[in-house]
């Protein structure tokens, strides 16, 4: 049997520029895995973002929040994008557009249950949009010594395509 | 896309190597490293692959990744026919360290290289630091499985590990 198990899908009705994937970090699991395959319902092109959700449900906006991305364009040179200090994972899970453009990757969270070490996440994920396509390898670290049980995906206005889903899986260590 | 736990090795406090073997099988193998940090602070980590269930020291480590920061232009790891692979540039002694994941290939063949993928990310006192890449080892034999060290010799804090998973 696979160590891998599925803890939670979530898909959305094409009306929320918010998905919050709530009780899926515990003590079961240290790492999880989370696949994403997310459109929007406008013509507008938008960083995936995302963010960290406590045990209280709160979703954390404190300025610990630092990435590192390497943008490999298909159709003009790459593009290094860091933030130190934000209050959110700027282009998470990278850029999307309307179908059938859309950004589908994967993505690996160490420790978010944690409250003796930062969250950390690494992703890859294949981006396209208005006529760009990249490649985005990433790395993210939330430097809070919280224990977080979810995570909020968002856009900055545009809705969600109802055809956006997202699988979270925990790696069980035996 | 399933992972089947093969062995782990987990730090008490004293462990200085972490090591897991148990390669046996022409599939692709997967180790994830979890809480990758001694009490050095700026510890780099570094893995050799093991033969028959000891780490081979010979020149023969050649890897090639991008680094990346969240304060600072990303640079290039290279390096060819060392004595080990370098795979974290840098953990803290603090917060949790190094975690990572390497994909190991061709491992158990004979007749053709150990080579393996390398994804981390750091935590670093003034940033946060990251790995993408590979490393190869150029010795034409069976490997078994890998280990890891601080080439500071730093002791790996309680709860340190090396997971190995068969990809299936």
């Amino acid at each position: 049997m696979s160590n891998l198990r599925l803890l939670n899908e979530t898909t959305t009705d094409g009306t929320v520029s918010s998905i919050q994937v709530n009780d899926v970090f515990s003590a079961d699991f240290d790492i999880y895995k989370i696949t994403t395959d997310l459109s929007n319902d406008t013509d507008s092109p938008k960083g995936i973002n995302m963010r960290l959700i406590n045990s209280s449900g709160t979703v954390l906006t404190s300025t610990n929040y630092d990435r590192a991305i390497s943008e490999m364009y298909a159709n003009q040179a790459f593009v290094q994008s860091r933030t130190p200090n934000a209050d959110y994972f700027n282009q998470a899970f990278g850029l999307l557009k309307t179908p059938p453009e859309a950004g589908v990757g994967v993505s690996y969270i160490f420790n978010p249950f944690s409250s003796s070490a930062f969250t950390t996440m690494i992703n890859h994920n294949f981006s396209t949009w208005s006529g760009s396509k990249a490649s985005l390898k990433s790395i993210f670290i939330f430097k809070e010594l919280t224990s977080c049980t979810g995570f909020q995906t968002y856009l900055s206005s545009t809705n969600f395509h109802s055809t956006s889903v997202i699988k979270t899986y925990g790696l069980r260590i035996d | 896309m399933g992972f089947l736990q093969v062995n782990k090795t987990v730090s008490d406090g004293t462990a200085t190597t972490l090591k897991v073997t148990g390669i046996d099988t022409d599939s692709t193998y997967f180790v994830v490293l979890k809480l990758i940090q001694t009490q050095n602070n700026n510890e780099t980590i570094n893995m050799r692959v093991t033969k028959s269930g000891t780490a081979d020291t010979t020149s023969n480590y050649d890897r090639a990744y991008r680094i990346f920061s969240s304060i600072s232009d990303y640079s290039f790891g290279t390096y060819q026919n060392g004595s080990s692979g370098r795979i974290m540039e840098n953990v803290d002694d603090a917060n949790g360290g190094g975690n990572g994941l390497l994909y190991l290939y061709d491992f158990n063949n004979s007749s053709t290289y150990s080579w393996w993928n390398i994804e981390n990310v750091c935590t670093v006192s003034n940033q946060s630091l990251g790995v993408a890449g590979s490393g190869v080892h150029t010795v034409a034999s069976a490997s078994d499985g890998v280990e890891i060290y601080g080439t500071s010799t730093g002791t790996f804090i309680s709860g340190a590990s090396a997971i190995l998973y068969k990809v299936i």
